[in-house]
This record gives C-alpha cells, sequence and structure tokens, in this order.
C-alpha cells in the first residue's frame, strides 16, 4: 500500500463515467460503460477481467491509442486535473510517453527488428524532449537499462539479438525513458515463463516505488494482478463492478463475478480445494443484456437484476460494488469460497 | 551414458499403458548445402510410464522438450532414438492394421482453438473427420455417434452447433469441439499439449472439470503438458518437470509441490504468482536464463544456474533419475 497520506490530494488519474463504444457494421458495441475511478500518485492499480471486458480499451483511451472506429461517448478522462478527453491529437501527442507511458501486450513485436536498440530508445527521448543531446540520451539508455536489469553493452544491439525476457525489459526500459508519471503495462508477462515473468514483476515493482510512479497492470492472471497491484478494479462485459484495495478483493470479494473469478482460479498453495465454474459466457456487447449485465450467469440475480442496473456504490471508505446483492464478507474469515460453493446447480461435476 | 538409467516409474500392479523408454530427439541445425553437425537435444534420454486411466502432467518452461515429448507420443514425429510402448507394443513397429487401430486409440488436443479447427468445416464436419478417415460407422451412426459426443463435452443442444462454422462459437465452445473430435474415436490415451492455456479464467475452469471428468466417465489417460503448475495440480496424478530435455523430477501432484527436492522445481515453485496480495513468496534462487540445448555438454544440465552445483556436478554426467521417496524421482547428486 503506497499513498496513504497522498489519497486526500487530487488523483493522477480519475475516470469519471466513461463510456466508449466502437462502431460497427452491425451497431455500436458498447465496450467501456460508465467506468469511474481513481489512481493516486505512487499507486498500482490492477484492471481485471477476461477477453472483451473492456480493461484495454480503458487503458487505450488513457493514452489515448484507440482505432479509428472508437467512439468516446461519455465522461471525463482527468489526468493531472486536465480532461484528456478534451486535447487535440498534438496536445495529446506531447504528452504521451512523456507523462503517459505504455508497455505493450506484444512487447516481442513492439520493437523495429531494422534499428538498434539503444537507437530506438534514444528517439524516444530526444523526440519529447528536444533540449537533450544525443550523448545525453545515449547516457539515460545506458542507466535505464541497468535500472531494467539488462547490461549496458547490451543496448547496441539488435532487437533479434535478444531473448524474449530481454526485448521486455527493454520496452520496459523505453517506457521509463522520459520519467513518465504513470505506465500502462497491458499483459506485460503474458508471452514469459513464470521465472523470468517473477524477475521482470518484481523489478517493475521496485522501479515504480523508487520512482513514485504510477502504474496500471492489465491482466487476465489473477495471481500477477494479486502480486503487483495496490488496488485492484474488476471489470465485466465493460463495466467496473467492484473496485477496492486488492487484499479487498482477492480476501473478501463482494461482486458475484469477482466471487467467481477468485473461486474458478487454482493456485499452488494452500488445500487443494474444488474450482468453480461461472456458468455461460460474457455477453455479446452489441446487445448487451438490460440490467445488470453480469445477472444471466449470476446465481443470486433477481427480477430488480434483470430490469435495473446496479450502480457502483461505495460498501465502505475505498470499496465499491457495483451489485444490487453484494455477497456479504461476514462470517467467512478468509474464506470467499464456501458460499459460492452452496449454490450453482451447474458447477460440481469435478470427481 | 555411463550412469545406468533407473527405472523410473513407481512399482504398480497394473500394467503401464503407455511406456516410454529413453526416449531421444535430436534436432540437426544445418547450413545451407552441409552436414548437419550441430544439433538440438530437445528430448534427451526421457523415460516415463503412464498407468490406465491416469493423468500424467508434463510440466516446464519453453523450449523444454515437452512438446516434441507429446508429438513423438502421438507419432507425429519420429525419434532419434528409444521407445514408445503402447499397451506394450512399439509405436513405431506397427503393422498396417495396428497402425490403423494407433490412430483411432490415440488422440492429441491443441493450444489454440482458433488455430486447430479448419474455418470452412461445419462442427459436424469437424467431428466426424476422425470417423470419415478410420471408416467408422454408417452415415445414421456417425451422426448419433456426435449427437452424443457433443452432449458428454457440454455442447447441448447438440442440433444448435452441428451446422455451425467454429467462427460462430466462442473460444471456450470451440476448445469442446477439439476435444468432441479427439474423443469421438473412443482413445485409450490422449496427448493434451496445453488445451486450457489459451482460455479465460471462468471458461478454463469448466474445461478442466470437463476433461477430469471425462477421464473418469471413459477412463481415458492423459499425457498433459502444460506450463502451468496450478493447472497441473489440478489435473494430473503424477508430474514431471523437464528442463533442457531432461525429466529431472518427477513424483505425484501433491508430493511435488509440497516437497520438490531438485533446486529448479524449487525455482519453478517458488516463481509461480500466487492470487493472495499478503503472500510473500520466497525469492526465487537461481541465475541466468534458460540456453538451447545445442550440443550441451554431459554434465548436468542444470549446472551453469544451480545454486547448488558442485565440483561433481560440474565433471560427472547428468546425474540419474533416483527414487528418493515412493514415486517421488529426482535427478541430482546434491539433494
Amino acid at each position: 500500500m503506497s499513498s496513504g497520506a497522498e489519497k486526500t490530494r487530487t488523483p493522477l488519474l480519475m475516470l469519471d463515467h466513461y463510456t466508449m463504444h466502437y462502431a460497427t457494421k452491425r451497431g455500436p458495441v458498447q465496450a467501456v460503460g460508465g467506468v469511474t475511478l481513481q489512481l493516486h500518485r505512487g499507486q498500482s492499480l490492477g484492471l481485471v477481467g477476461e477477453s472483451g471486458c473492456g480493461k484495454t480499451s480503458v487503458a487505450m483511451s488513457v493514452i489515448r491509442l484507440l482505432p479509428e472506429n472508437a467512439r468516446p461517448v461519455a465522461g471525463r478522462i482527468l489526468f493531472n486535473g486536465i480532461d484528456l478527453l478534451s486535447l487535440d491529437d498534438e496536445q495529446m501527442r506531447r504528452l504521451r510517453w512523456k507523462s503517459i507511458a505504455m508497455v505493450f501486450q506484444a512487447a516481442m513485436n513492439s520493437l523495429n527488428p531494422v534499428y538498434r536498440v539503444s537507437d530506438q530508445i534514444v528517439e524516444a527521448i530526444t523526440t519529447h524532449e528536444p533540449e537533450v543531446t544525443e550523448d545525453e540520451a545515449r547516457e539515460r539508455v545506458a542507466n535505464l537499462f541497468e535500472m531494467v536489469g539488462l547490461a549496458r553493452d547490451r543496448m547496441d544491439r539488435y532487437p533479434h539479438e535478444y531473448s524474449g525476457g530481454m526485448k521486455q525489459r527493454a520496452v520496459i526500459a523505453m517506457a521509463l525513458a522520459c520519467r513518465p508519471q504513470l505506465v500502462i503495462a497491458d499483459e506485460p508477462t503474458t508471452a514469459l515463463d513464470v521465472i523470468v515473468q517473477d524477475r521482470i514483476l518484481r523489478e517493475m515493482d521496485e522501479i515504480r516505488r523508487r520512482l513514485h510512479m504510477s502504474m496500471i497492470y492489465i491482466s487476465h492472471d489473477i495471481s500477477v494482478i494479486a502480486e503487483v497491484s495496490d488496488v485492484v478494479a474488476v471489470m465485466y462485459a465493460g463495466k467496473l463492478v467492484e473496485f477496492g484495495s486488492a487484499e479487498d478483493i482477492f480476501k473478501r470479494p463482494q461482486h458475484p463475478y469477482a466471487v467467481g473469478l477468485m473461486a474458478a482460479y487454482p493456485s499452488i498453495l494452500g488445500e487443494r480445494r474444488q474450482l468453480e465454474t461461472i456458468a455461460g459466457e460474457p455477453p455479446n456487447l452489441l446487445d448487451p443484456p438490460p440490467g445488470c449485465r453480469f445477472h444471466p450467469r449470476c446465481p443470486f440475480a433477481t427480477e430488480q437484476c434483470r430490469r435495473e442496473e446496479p450502480p457502483l456504490t461505495e460498501v465502505s471508505p475505498g470499496r465499491q460494488v457495483a451489485c444490487w446483492h453484494p455477497v456479504e464478507p461476514a462470517g467467512r474469515a478468509s474464506s470467499s469460497r464456501g458460499q459460492y460453493s452452496t449454490r450453482p446447480p451447474h458447477a460440481a461435476d469435478q470427481a | 551414458m555411463a550412469v545406468e538409467k533407473l527405472d523410473p516409474s513407481p512399482i504398480t500392479q497394473t500394467k503401464p499403458l503407455v511406456q516410454v523408454d529413453r526416449l531421444k530427439k535430436y534436432y540437426p541445425i544445418a547450413a545451407p548445402f552441409r552436414r548437419a553437425v550441430h544439433f538440438v537435444h530437445a528430448v534427451d534420454d526421457v523415460s516415463f510410464q503412464i498407468r490406465p486411466g491416469h493423468v500424467f502432467g508434463l510440466v516446464g518452461e519453453s523450449g523444454c522438450g515437452k512438446t516434441t515429448t507429446g508429438r513423438v507420443l502421438v507419432r507425429l514425429t519420429n525419434p532419434t532414438s528409444g521407445r514408445v510402448l503402447l499397451e506394450e507394443k512399439d509405436i513405431f513397429r506397427l503393422t498396417k492394421l495396428q497402425l490403423v487401430q494407433f490412430r483411432q486409440s490415440v488422440q492429441m488436443m491443441f493450444q489454440d482453438p482458433y488455430e486447430s479447427l479448419n474455418p470452412r468445416m461445419t462442427i459436424f464436419d469437424i467431428v466426424s473427420e476422425p470417423l470419415d478417415v478410420n471408416g467408422i460407422g454408417s452415415l445414421r451412426e456417425r451422426e448419433e455417434r456426435i449427437a452424443d459426443m457433443l452432449n458428454q463435452v457440454g455442447l447441448t443442444p447438440p442440433q444448435a452447433f452441428l451446422f455451425r462454422f467454429p467462427h460462430e462459437l466462442s473460444g471456450g465452445q470451440r476448445q469442446r469441439v477439439a476435444i468432441a473430435r479427439a474423443l469421438v474415436t473412443n482413445p485409450r490415451f490422449v496427448v493434451a499439449d496445453e488445451p486450457t492455456s489459451m482460455l479465460d479464467v471462468s471458461i478454463r475452469t469448466g474445461i478442466m472439470q470437463l476433461l477430469a471428468g471425462l477421464r473418469e466417465k471413459l477412463g481415458i489417460s492423459y499425457l498433459y503438458i502444460t506450463h502451468d503448475l496450478a493447472v497441473a495440480r489440478y489435473l494430473c496424478d503424477d508430474i514431471a518437470v523437464m528442463y533442457l530435455g531432461k525429466i529431472v523430477e518427477q513424483a505425484p501432484a501433491e508430493q511435488l509441490l509440497r516437497h520438490p527436492l531438485h533446486p529448479y522445481t524449487r525455482a519453478l515453485i517458488s516463481a509461480v504468482p500466487v492470487p493472495d496480495p499478503s503472500y510473500q513468496r520466497p525469492p526465487v534462487n537461481i541465475k541466468g536464463g534458460v540456453s538451447r540445448p545445442v550440443d550441451p555438454p554431459p554434465r548436468c544440465r542444470f549446472y551453469e544456474r544451480c545454486p547448488l552445483a558442485t565440483r561433481r556436478c560440474a565433471n560427472e554426467d547428468h546425474p540419474p533419475l533416483v527414487e528418493r521417496d515412493r514415486g517421488h524421482w529426482v535427478a541430482c547428486y546434491e539433494v
């Protein structure tokens, strides 16, 4: 937990009922629906959810690297109090990388194969900070390499001379090149083996604390999110369904989807408990279900859930849930699983 | 190898269904117009047994040889040396008739349900293809069999899926189609190469439960290839850990996770993230990264990265797998 004292100040990033659609021939895909969340300086936010839940769309909206057909429809994205949606492309371009940087999902492919890695990072620096000379930039790259655990003398090599883990480190070095206030990491270690993943996550966490940066981690792997996040936002079908400290979300989830997600996840620690499934599949966002978007899969759904959409409501300080019938945390101690496993009629076919 | 290899399989009453015996697969690295002088030792002297109805997990990082081992076991590639016995018959010395039977009783499931299904074929055609190829049943019988199979993998009602195309289905549904296709010939042995690693959490659990349930119901044995120890824990009876072409440790699943002996297994386990924010994982205690096993020296494959390495490890051959506890085998001089 980083910044208890700073929460009173304005957050670094604030999404305020941000809604975004993708225009398609078959109609608008309602990818992000009224997401509200805050990220403070020095904090790390984990965005979790399954493919198509809108987590990458949220992140790409912040750095504004969206495809042509993306249409922000409502809401605001405030960065240091400035509404990013009101900036023109040129203003946004100046902010991008200098203040908000990104580590991409396919980091393997985000380096240009025909340029030396050092040249690519030097270019990023001199483009955004024209006052920096080439030599100063090279020195900065060397320092960045050390910071991410790469040998200085590797910087003048070409990407194909790097292993997958080394490319990932180089991409992280590039994201840090202009000392951004916010780094968005979209599945930064998904393609890597666990031992390499472990090192890179530890290093990123260390660098974030040292430089007092904010981070948004996006991952479908909730165990990765558990390890690197101060606060966690759980998304489902374009909606933010639960927000709170990592400790709360993982130990005492209250939204039925968050509860189901935790119960579905295998761990190598502790007792080998039964895994639960969440019946059904996520909805088509061309035509999301009315009311709560999770109701067709929810074991607690009532008539109200089918008709009315639950608002994101603060249930305790710093903890928000969008559900008419949040799962009561009382009496469950550290295990969130028992209660969930008493009902679903569909889930008990494992031997 | 100077050191005689011990039989790395638990003593059992039942005969093994699959017996892999000193399997090697080397890939040549050929320069154009030259004879290959360097070899990648993808699988290097691997032995294990799979009992009927059991799930044998093969775990390791990319490039450790786990997929190559799986491909040899379904005859997608030939071994450099060593034998693979299915019900005591060498699968590389089969008569024509035996080969036909082999193709029915051994099947493979692949990782990516977006790549492994032909986009131009209907679900009916995809699932019935193994029956067509093997000439099993009349059209009527096939229809019944396919409907039954779709029911079993949870694609119900089957009529709603039979004449759809893969692109109309979600990832989880596609993987169910791939499972139906693999099981439609009633195989006794299935090689499953990471069939859940591309799927989302809530969908993945359903597929894991389906595989576990079908194994109970149909008595199928699996070789389950995965990089994910947590998934292996839920599906496998035994887990073998591979490193650069060698099995370095093998034990019943819980035993391996709770009492790992080999320094590589320990590192691998401590590197797995845990979905508990207050849990502090122990540091991963190994150096460097995985290299490619090109003409590796005879010593222990893990020597360069090992925190326990001694002069003996440097000078002697790769250590043999030795049984340390009932069913718990480890290849290391120092544990």
